[in-house]
């Protein structure tokens, strides 16, 4: 069968390509070049740019050594329209987005699968920790390598086209083929940021889309009472506990963002639990059946959240137990034992109270 | 693999290799008083007055260089040069202005020796890398007379494809491009205008480029120069191109005299970068655009510069493509267009 493998320079891509190669198919590297590193801005020590030139480089020495065909294809219009503006965009709202799955959603597994297809290909492989049998997606083997939260857009009839050769394995397990096949990419550290926000450097990366936009504003109680000052309401998420400035007795916790006072309302950790949400832009896998049992996932590596689903679209969810940090623009993922059945964009905690009818 | 890249290089000639083996491994500096260095001298000399004849240039004009970039840039590195929209980027970094094209790729002569006041000289190239279309270097010459300017013509294109008689200033050539080895080229100088040397501290190539001459590549170069044609006929692109017309292809400079090797096509519902990628997967080797360090195309300056929308797949065709090859090479586009059809 010809593969199209996106190979971004790091292990997993890397062991994803030649573990398919090994088994006999027809396998073609990819490394999607989305965005640039702006001149000036050295990319920080030891990498952890899944699209810079040195990743380029990283994935077609795996490449060349497996002695596959390897393209880069440019895909900076179209991340900068499917993820970049929008990214921008909720962060002015005081969201906090996940662009990697959008990124997953629209770049991974529609606009690189159908430049896949041109190519002749039958099937995209990445190297997430996922399963699917091309059906049905689910959890990885290993829990703690988990990224089946990232990849809820999905849409079935990609997913009926897509390879996760690394949903068996554990990290290790792909370390040690890694060093075995001789890859390069064998001891490349792991990359845990965003691929284009160096460190994480999320404010940076508003203050450069949106230079604009004054963020800084009032850290208030929940009775409007002004706590301290902050210089950006985009810099917070729901939840968060660190780097609030505000001396108080208990620990204090983000409770809400308000982009149009540019307020952020803190308060104690009990008023952050939350009996429900509601998710938009959601995408169905299947439906549950009666009476399954659902949990959702409201963060990556968040715990499974036992919980009812009182709307399909917008996804109304009431938790069976209070959660807490329930945060605007991170995904919500619909669970269904180890089986990914829906995801959405949460966009506020709490139900509606037509159906909340909340003790 | 059909190779329909002769743009990109072409490769290289049996009689230029042959020429070049003796020299690789000899102990070879023109400059040296003995009996080798005197045999290197009059290899590089002899290769002069091939590169010279190739040209109809006088043999003192010719300046061996390290290839287009290097001649582009001894020509244009001094003094203000207004240049066209769709020049090779080593030409186009020297631009303090633009010329601009028509949609056929043509250069706009209207208005252009107003335009020239207080410039230098004027870079127009023979014969565009991407699209093929040649311009008129003819009427420009006599415009920049008029404008009392200097004209640079990079030639790099034309060898082996159409004459290559040009009145300029001065002339770039690429060995490469007609069959010569890579790393050498050419700055043909008109006499008088002899160029500042980007290269000093040496008397090689009459002081105007330091440095130990790359003897090897430049007898490469002599003797490529030496068999290439002195036009190829357009037959077999027209083949093509039909076939890839017939499929839907629009051609970039359609309706322009343009060189008889080359045809530039855009298909509606697949990126020229797809098509690319999907006809190596088939054998056969085109290319889209130019490269950027990391290998990823981008959007043409040429085809923005015509006002022509989409991104086009160049197909160059060599001195010995054969009818069969470029055939198979149309059957191949049929096969990826049905995918995504």
């Amino acid at each position: 069968m010809r593969i199209v493998v996106a190979m971004s320079g790091g292990v997993d891509s890397s062991v994803a390509a030649a573990l398919l190669h090994e088994q006999g198919h027809e396998v073609i590297g990819v490394h999607m070049k989305l965005h640039d590193v702006a001149e000036g801005k050295e990319a920080p020590a030891g990498g952890g740019h899944c699209c810079g030139l040195d990743d380029a480089l990283d994935a077609r020495r795996v490449a060349d050594a497996l002695g596959i065909p390897f393209y880069v294809m440019n895909l900076r219009e179209a991340f900068k329209a499917a993820v970049m503006d929008d990214l921008a965009d909720a962060y002015v709202r005081g969201f906090t987005p996940n662009p990697c799955v959008q990124c997953n959603g629209v770049l991974k597994f529609q606009v690189l699968l159908a430049r896949a297809r041109a190519l002749g290909a039958e099937a995209l492989a990445t190297g997430h920790y996922a399963r699917t049998d091309g059906a049905r997606l689910f959890m990885a083997a290993d829990l703690d390598k988990d990224q089946s939260y990232f990849l809820w857009p999905i849409r079935p009839e990609a997913l009926a086209r897509t390879l996760f050769p690394l949903g068996g394995m554990t990290k290790p397990e792909v370390r040690a083929h890694a060093e075995r096949l001789g890859l390069v990419t064998a001891q490349k550290p792991e990359s845990m940021e965003v691929c284009f926000l160096p460190d994480d450097d999320h404010a940076r990366f508003i203050r450069e889309a949106r230079p604009e936009l004054d963020g800084a504003g009032d850290i208030v109680d929940e009775a409007g009472r002004v706590l301290g000052r902050h210089d950006g309401y985009f810099r917070y998420t729901v939840g968060q506990r660190r780097g609030l400035g505000v001396a108080a007795g208990a620990p204090i916790y983000v409770l809400r963002i308000e982009p149009d006072t540019r307020r952020v309302v803190v308060g104690p950790a009990e008023r952050l639990t939350e009996q429900g949400l509601v998710a938009t832009g959601v995408s169905w896998l299947r439906t549950p059946a009666p009476g399954e049992v659902v949990t959702a996932r409201i963060r990556h590596r968040g715990a499974l959240i036992p919980c009812t689903v009182e709307g399909t679209d917008p996804l109304t969810l009431r938790f069976h137990a209070p959660a807490r940090a329930v945060a605007p623009g991170q995904s919500v993922v619909l669970y269904a034992g180890d089986e990914v059945i829906a995801g959405g964009i949460i966009r506020r905690a709490a139900l509606p109270d037509a159906v909340a009818p909340v003790a | 693999m059909i190779y329909l890249d002769h743009n990109a290089t072409s490769p290289l000639r049996p009689a230029a290799l042959e020429a070049m083996i003796p020299w690789l491994g000899a102990a070879a500096n023109p400059f040296s008083a003995h009996a080798l260095g005197r045999a290197a001298a009059a290899a590089v000399d002899r290769a002069r007055g091939q590169v010279a004849a190739l040209a109809g240039w006088h043999r003192e004009g010719v300046y061996f260089t390290s290839g287009a970039t290097e001649a582009n840039t001894t020509a244009l590195s001094r003094g203000r040069w207004r240049v066209s929209a769709v020049e090779h980027p080593s030409v186009l970094v020297w631009g303090d202005g633009v010329v601009p094209v028509d949609d056929r790729g043509r250069v706009v002569l209207d208005g252009l020796v107003d335009a020239l006041e207080g410039y230098t000289g004027l870079s127009v190239m023979l014969a565009n890398n991407e699209t093929g279309v040649v311009e008129p270097i003819a009427e420009l010459a006599a415009l920049a007379r008029r404008a009392g300017v200097l004209l640079h013509v990079d030639a790099s294109q034309a060898p082996g494809r159409i004459p290559l008689r040009v009145d300029a200033d001065f002339v770039t050539l690429s060995a490469h491009k007609f069959g010569g080895p890579q790393g050498v080229g050419a700055l043909l100088v008109r006499p008088g205008r002899a160029p500042e040397p980007l290269l000093r501290g040496g008397p090689q190539e009459r002081g105007r480029r330091a440095g130990t001459p790359n003897v090897a590549g430049i007898v490469g170069m002599g003797a490529a120069a030496a068999c290439v044609l002195d036009a190829m006929r357009p037959a077999r692109r027209d083949r093509l191109e039909a076939g890839l017309v017939a499929l839907g292809g629009r051609v970039a400079g359609a309706g322009a005299d343009r060189l008889p090797n080359t045809t530039c096509v855009a298909f509606d519902g697949i990126e020229a970068a797809d098509l690319v990628m999907a006809l190596d997967l088939e054998g056969v080797a085109v290319s889209a655009g130019s490269a950027c360090a990391s290998g990823s195309p981008e959007p043409s300056h040429v085809l923005r510069a015509m006002g022509f929308v989409g991104s086009a797949v160049r197909f160059s065709l060599g001195p010995d493509t054969t009818d069969a090859e470029v055939d198979t090479a149309t059957d191949s586009v049929a096969r990826v267009l049905a995918r995504v059809g």
